[in-house]
């Protein structure tokens, strides 16, 4: 569809005046342009302003439709590429190599404000090489991570299930290296979770989820090779998100504590993110009254599967677990939030950044 | 519809180029144009950038190659008549140098005067070279600084400018020698310790305007072009001591080079009369102002430029602006008005007979049309005065001819602008008025032509003609006025000082604008500075430290074009008054009339206190 009759359509179905295109395109067109086109799942010739036109033509009247599209204006938070990417580059001189000063100030003795003769060290250096860097999804963006802060191929892997020849390969390297078999830090790295479910979680009294598994291999040792990747009495674990809800860090760090002490076993695992999303974002959303009234309305509940059923289910057109988030990524929108927003390409209401989902 | 630096690629800054500019230049005496100093004045956004960038080789062979070209054929005929193009090809080698901030900083460091000069020339005898290598390398579309070799430098050297480079070279060593030189200027700023200045290639003069002529050069054995233009971007950043400096030695030097300077005026004292110096001077703002017509033509065709390449099904523009009042939307508010008025002329007959006819004659006027409601407002506004002076006037009747008599057209312009005042009928409307609100500038001019654009594209998509109505076109200025307004507070070194004293200046016309009588029809926009200090001689406002927050404040607005100046001759001497207009735009902003000519005389310590 042509964008300028896309326009058109837009006007149209909002019924706007002149003046209120004039105040609103330029806006619209900036917001497509700087962001929401980059979009990664719109199908082929789709493009914001037309996924927008399709949105709003699906909600029965003009007030209707000045309420949504005055939600999308006023509270979407859409992550770009670009902005991931920043917070790529961030990860390490902000959390990875705080981590490492730290551990390294203890073993010199010396003030972790000793900046400059801590990171001019041999062991600095050394422990900087011990460190396995594991990227749980692709959003990781692990080998991005990897350039821009001279980490050897050697130590990153995009899987928590490390394959046996893998290991193999990682600690002959290692060894090659520094003379050591065993890293002394591990980083799980993954881009965005607002309910931290999907890494830790318990169903019917079992434990689920991807850190969960990454973890009980290697402290319980139920996979011998991987728990060969590691010294446990010198190792330090840390879980870090580029993008995280405040509530799911501390949901995660809760979780994996209340998991060690069950084992009892002593190690130090923290859980850590760049970019936190405070418990106001979603206490503002639910302020938002009418908009949710639509949210309710248009909600379909053939989203229901399985998976989605394993968050809270008391309003599910909240999103899973009722998050009620307002965000999109730019590759897909997680399904925390508004479903109104995401709602697949084959339902009934498609959203405004039609999510793909893992799960098929 | 933004502006043209913006423009990335030479051919759409061309196409969208109006030569009328050129004109400018064309129009004057040949002679003052080559082998001479030129400065090109104006203030922000007047245009400077771009008709430099014309000159650059790139657009000269652009503007050659596409002459048959219909987008092209005007500019080419212009060019050609400058004599930078002919039938063979392009002749001038235009070499454009950026004065950047770092020419400032070097006055920062740590050396004396006579040093920090010495270094000002070397690098900027480097640039020079490097910009000339890189012009030649477009001019004949050979890679820079790959090609270098292809270039012949055969000055013999026989005033001994050049010490570390023997010459006749080729391009590629006199480039590393200017590299050299010019780095060895980055290290001085670049170090953290004050270095030996000794071991570097200290000048004392811009040597490279007459060691870099056109017959030096050759590419593969040939001449390329046959004089060279020299045009040094933004002056005004460089330091007060550099600036004079190079000012009087290019001007002392001049006639065996072209050197085209262009600055923004900012000073006070700039603003004075420069025809007894020895330079030509091209100042795009006064020129406009004296050439109106023309800078009209130059706008229309800017806009229709601009909107023929543009994607949105809207390819005309002046066309699009509604000029006159529809008195079928505002036939309310023009009712009313006549309404009122009559009301209060009524009660005014009631006191006195004198009026008795024109109330009579205003009666008749039965129709409720615009043009009744200004006659209306008119008497209204006479009335007023006629009632000011007339305690010692008789009290005849005053009869019908004589209202129609002293209704001229400042009246009826003045009462047009009571109307819109009171009654809301828009009066910034149609093309003419956005040519004089641009205040002679074309950045001015598009940032409104722009939004009034995006309006025609508004009422396209919302399925409405595309013509914008009276009251639409005011809306828009206004908005875009009020954006204006609220950058200053993150462009102005001093926003606090240059709002409050414009807001006062502003607020004071308006006062005086719509006061009854309309003293100053159709109202007032400009002061003079009065000083009226006689008892003692004392230095004038301008040099007298007492004022320096004013001096600072109209420096201010003058650089940041919020006020024009104009030079005005009054009184039985003819006495020469600076006078400082608000710019165009401010006139929206505080509902006063766009006409020239009406000012007020000011005391220097009556405007110091609006600065505070």
């Amino acid at each position: 569809m042509r964008t300028a009759l896309a326009e058109t359509l837009l006007s149209q179905i909002m019924g706007w005046t002149a003046e209120e295109v004039q105040k609103e395109r330029p806006l619209l067109q900036a917001l497509s342009n700087f962001k929401y086109n980059e979009y990664q799942q719109y199908s082929p010739g789709m493009r914001f302003i037309e996924s927008l036109v399709r949105w709003l033509n699906q909600i029965d009247d003009k007030a209707e439709r000045r309420i949504a599209y005055n939600f999308i204006k006023s509270n979407l938070i859409f992550i770009s590429s670009e902005q991931i990417s920043h917070l790529v580059t961030l990860a390490f001189p902000q959390i990875i190599q705080p981590v490492l000063i730290n551990k390294t100030a203890e073993q010199l003795n010396v003030s972790k404000y000793a900046i400059r003769t801590i990171t001019n060290s041999a062991e600095f250096a050394l422990n900087k090489r011990k460190s396995l860097f594991i990227g749980l999804s692709d959003g990781s963006k692990i080998d991005h991570f990897r350039r821009c802060n001279n980490i050897s191929n050697e130590q990153i892997y995009l899987d928590y299930r490390i394959s046996e020849s893998k290991i193999k390969e990682l600690i002959n390297e290692l060894k090659k290296d520094t003379g050591e078999t065993t890293f002394n830090s591990i980083f799980l790295i993954d881009d965005f979770t607002d309910s931290g479910k999907s890494y830790f979680r318990t169903e019917d009294g079992d434990y689920k989820g991807k850190i969960y598994k990454f973890l009980n291999s290697l402290l319980q040792k139920t996979d011998d090779k991987l728990s060969s990747l590691v010294a446990l009495q010198d190792c330090s674990i840390l879980i870090l998100f580029y993008v995280a809800t405040s509530d799911a860090v501390n949901y995660i760090q809760d979780s994996v504590k209340d998991w060690l002490l069950e084992l009892q076993i002593d190690i130090d695992i923290d859980v850590q993110t760049i970019q936190t999303l405070l418990p106001e974002l979603k206490q503002d959303i639910l302020k938002e009254q009418e908009f949710l009234k639509l949210c309710k309305k248009y909600y379909d509940n053939s989203i229901e599967d399985k998976h989605y059923k394993k968050g809270k289910m008391d309003s599910p057109f909240l999103g899973f677990n009722e998050c009620s988030l307002p965000l999109i990524l730019h590759h897909n929108t997680p399904n925390n939030s508004l479903p109104i927003l995401w709602l697949h390409e084959d339902k009934k209401f498609v959203g405004l950044f039609p999510r793909v989902t893992r799960h098929q | 519809m933004r502006a043209s630096e913006k423009i990335e690629s030479d051919v759409n800054f061309l196409r969208l180029y109006s030569p009328e500019v050129l004109e400018l230049i064309i129009e004057g005496n040949q002679e003052d144009l080559w082998n001479n100093v030129v400065f090109i004045r104006s203030s922000p956004g007047a245009g400077k950038t771009s008709l430099l960038r014309l000159f650059e080789p790139n657009s000269l062979n652009t503007i050659y190659n596409h002459k048959s070209q219909q987008d092209y054929r005007e500019l080419y005929n212009t060019v050609c008549k400058l004599d930078v193009i002919n039938e063979t090809g392009v002749s001038a080698l235009g070499v454009l140098i950026q004065f950047t901030k770092n020419y400032e900083i070097l006055d920062d460091i740590k050396y004396s005067e006579v040093t920090r000069i010495r270094l000002f020339y070397s690098l900027l005898n480097a640039r020079l070279v490097l910009a000339t290598l890189r012009s030649i390398c477009e001019l004949n579309k050979l890679s820079y600084p790959n090609d270098l070799e292809q270039i012949n430098y055969e000055y013999e050297n026989e005033k001994l400018f050049l010490r570390n480079i023997q010459s006749p070279c080729d391009g590629r060593e006199l480039f590393n020698w200017a590299s050299g030189l010019e780095k060895s200027v980055y290290d001085i700023l670049d170090s953290f310790i004050q270095p030996d200045v000794d071991k570097i290639e200290g000048h004392d003069e811009l040597f490279t305007l007459e060691i870099l002529q056109p017959k030096y050069f050759k590419v593969n054995g040939r001449s390329s072009f046959r004089r060279i233009i020299y045009m040094l971007d933004d002056a005004h950043k460089l330091s007060k001591s550099q600036r004079s400096s190079l000012f009087k030695y290019v001007i002392d030097q001049r006639g065996n080079f072209n050197i085209w300077i262009s600055e923004r005026l900012e000073g006070i004292t700039e603003f004075k009369s420069y025809h007894e110096r020895d330079y030509y001077e091209v100042n795009l703002e006064k020129y406009w102002g004296n050439n109106t017509s023309k800078f009209k033509k130059m706008l229309s065709k800017i806009a229709s430029k601009r909107a023929a390449i543009s994607t949105d099904d809207v390819d005309t523009f002046a066309e699009n602006l509604d000029d006159s009042i529809d008195e079928q939307i505002f036939q309310k508010e023009i009712k009313e008005s006549i309404e009122t008025t009559r009301k209060k002329i009524q009660e005014v007959v009631r006191k006195t007979k004198k009026f008795q006819d024109w109330l009579d004659y205003l009666i008749q006027q039965s129709d409720t049309s615009l043009k009744t409601a200004i006659l209306h407002k008119s008497a209204e506004i006479l009335i007023h005065r006629n009632l000011r002076k007339s305690q010692m006037v008789l009290q005849f009747a005053l009869s019908i001819p004589e209202l129609i008599d002293k209704i001229d057209p400042s009246i009826e312009s003045a009462a047009r602008y009571f109307l819109s005042n009171e009654y809301g009928i828009p009066n910034y409307y149609g093309f003419q008025k956005l040519v004089v609100l641009s205040s002679n500038n074309i950045e001015q001019f598009l940032a409104f032509a722009s939004d009034l654009f995006e309006g025609m594209l508004s009422n396209k998509i919302a399925s409405q003609d595309v013509q914008l109505s009276t009251k639409r076109q005011e809306k828009i200025i206004a908005l875009v006025v009020k954006k204006k307004w609220n950058d200053l507070s993150t462009i102005l070194p001093n926003p606090k000082a240059v709002e409050g004293f414009l807001n006062k200046l502003g607020n004071y016309f308006n006062k005086i604008t719509y006061e009854p009588t309309a003293s100053y029809a159709p109202g007032i926009t400009g002061f003079a500075v009065h000083s009226s200090r006689r008892l003692i001689e004392e230095k004038g406002w301008q040099e007298n430290e007492i004022f320096e927050e004013l001096q600072d404040t109209i420096s201010t607005c003058l650089a940041y074009n919020l006020l024009e100046v104009k030079e005005v001759s009054q009184g039985a001497k003819n006495q020469i008054w600076t006078v400082y207009y608000l710019n165009r735009w401010l006139c929206v902003k505080y509902q006063l009339p766009f006409t020239y000519g009406g000012w007020n005389k000011l005391t220097p310590e009556e405007l110091l206190k609006w600065t505070k």
